[in-house]
């Protein structure tokens, strides 16, 4: 059994193409919980996961709040709220402002990811256009958690991998190709 | 230390000792509010008091100096949310249930709790005075603290907000007109036209302490008030709704909230699953 209790992915210009793949090349047996905070168009609810469930080999959901997470599951941050991870290992959604002109935002789904999981929580910061998320992968790596970005001369739009590489000394620079393969031997 | 926005994290043993301070001060319980919504609150309630470093003296303060916890309850309630958010909502309101609703009573008595800062109240009033219903709707709007009933029609919302984002809603909305015609200039923004605001019954009602039954509503609108409760405490505000619900009622709650953590979920069928429209089904 892996030591981590989940992935948490954050991305936004760009990263819906790197998503894809990653979700796409994981392995069948793949059972940690991915928690995706994407930056999206808060006024269009449908559509997304439909578009990312097509590719992936895992089931995607929009959790509800109170929502459990579970084993071998994939969950995207709805359009227009933010997405928290409570203590009990549950989803609690929030509409408090945006952070970084977002909601959801990927630094509010990291940081409340951090204080969960602690040292069993794998931050992820994908292609993007803003800094959001670098705080949130700092707070993963402050609680001992382990920090991953992908290759900003990769990223389509490097801003957020810039940004994030910026603020914490990360275990891993990857691409994609090694993201995926880094997951799979988790 | 250089705080970002409200970072300061809560530790879990800190925030027991806040709802304990405050329990056994003022009865009130917020032991059952989620728990990573409410630290933050906490934080970002923090940020604007800096002297108060230390956890120890935010709890005495709250203790010893009552104006001092108003301040802070008004704090923790209150949410900025949009006009018009989810506008297919909205318009489902408009063309399928208040129809239905005002076809088969002609007056109907609709409750909106937890108007905190009003965009969704306005929303409300908008419609029905597009509808031209608005006398055949006796509406109650509650909130927490009279502090917070006094700011509705007086708090500016920012004109960037209502000529991007609600007129852009209420766009979606298919509104006839704009928002701004239902709104009047006030220094940098906008506040809602008094007009709408006539015949609204405003009182304190706290969802969370309170267990008082109201009478007889045919319609419930609470969007996005149970993500700051837990589930039991969510259950509770449930069985309130239930008993103030007249048979087959109808409960709005947020998009992405769900009933289903309650135990409580059985009295109801989902009526409208896009925008999360219930129906009380057992009286």
């Amino acid at each position: 059994m892996s030591k981590y209790k989940a992935i948490i992915i954050g991305g936004s210009a760009g990263s819906f193409q790197v998503v894809t793949k990653i979700l796409s090349g994981l392995k069948d047996s793949f059972d940690i919980p991915i928690i995706m905070a994407l930056h999206r168009l808060k006024h269009v609810r449908h559509g997304f996961v439909e578009t990312l469930s097509i590719k992936s080999k895992l089931p995607i959901i929009e959790p509800n709040d109170k929502q459990g997470i579970k084993k071998g599951q994939v969950y995207l941050a709805p359009a227009n709220y933010h997405l928290y991870v409570e203590l009990a290992n549950t989803f609690a959604l929030s509409t408090e402002p945006s952070v970084n002109h977002s909601r959801p935002s990927i630094d509010l789904t990291f940081i409340t990811a951090a204080f969960a999981y602690k040292e069993k929580a794998v931050g992820i910061i994908l292609s993007g256009a803003n800094k959001d998320g670098a705080f949130g992968l700092k707070k993963i790596k402050d609680h001992k958690g382990l920090a991953i970005v992908q290759d900003p001369a990769e990223s389509q739009v490097s801003t957020m991998p810039n940004s994030a590489l910026a603020r914490t000394n990360v275990d891993h620079i990857l691409k994609v190709d090694d993201i995926i393969k880094f997951l799979n031997s988790l | 230390m250089v705080m970002e926005y409200n970072e300061r994290e809560i530790g879990i043993s800190a925030t027991r000792k806040i709802i304990a301070a405050i329990n056994d001060t003022y009865k009130i319980d917020y032991g059952n509010f989620a728990l990573t919504s409410f630290r933050r609150r906490i934080a970002g309630f923090l940020e604007q008091h800096d002297s108060l470093r230390l956890i120890d003296d935010f709890v005495k303060k709250l203790e010893t100096n009552p104006q001092f916890f108003e301040d802070f309850r008004v704090y923790l309630n209150i949410s900025v949310t949009e006009m018009f958010r989810d506008p297919s909502f909205w318009r489902d309101l408009r063309d399928i249930f208040l129809p239905q609703l005002i076809n088969k009573h002609n007056n109907i008595n609709v409750w909106m709790p937890g108007i905190s800062t009003g965009e969704e109240l306005y929303t409300f009033l908008i419609l029905l005075h597009e509808l031209n219903i608005q006398n055949n709707v006796k509406l109650l709007a509650t909130d927490i603290h009279q502090r917070i009933l006094n700011n509705i029609g007086k708090t500016i919302m920012s004109a960037s907000k209502v000529e991007d984002i609600y007129e852009a809603n209420y766009k979606r909305y298919q509104g006839t007109k704009t928002v701004t015609h239902y709104l009047d200039k006030c220094g940098n923004g906008y506040v809602i036209k008094p007009d709408l605001l006539r015949n609204i019954d405003m009182k304190i009602y706290d969802l969370a302490n309170d267990t008082t039954i109201l009478d007889n509503f045919q319609l419930i609108i609470c969007r996005n008030t149970f993500v700051s409760f837990n589930s039991n405490l969510q259950g509770k505000v449930l069985d309130i709704f239930i008993d103030s619900l007249e048979k087959r009622g109808l409960l709005c709650i947020g998009i992405k909230e769900s009933l289903t953590c309650c135990r409580n979920a059985t009295k109801f069928t989902l009526e409208n699953e896009h925008e999360n429209i219930y129906r009380k089904i057992i009286d």
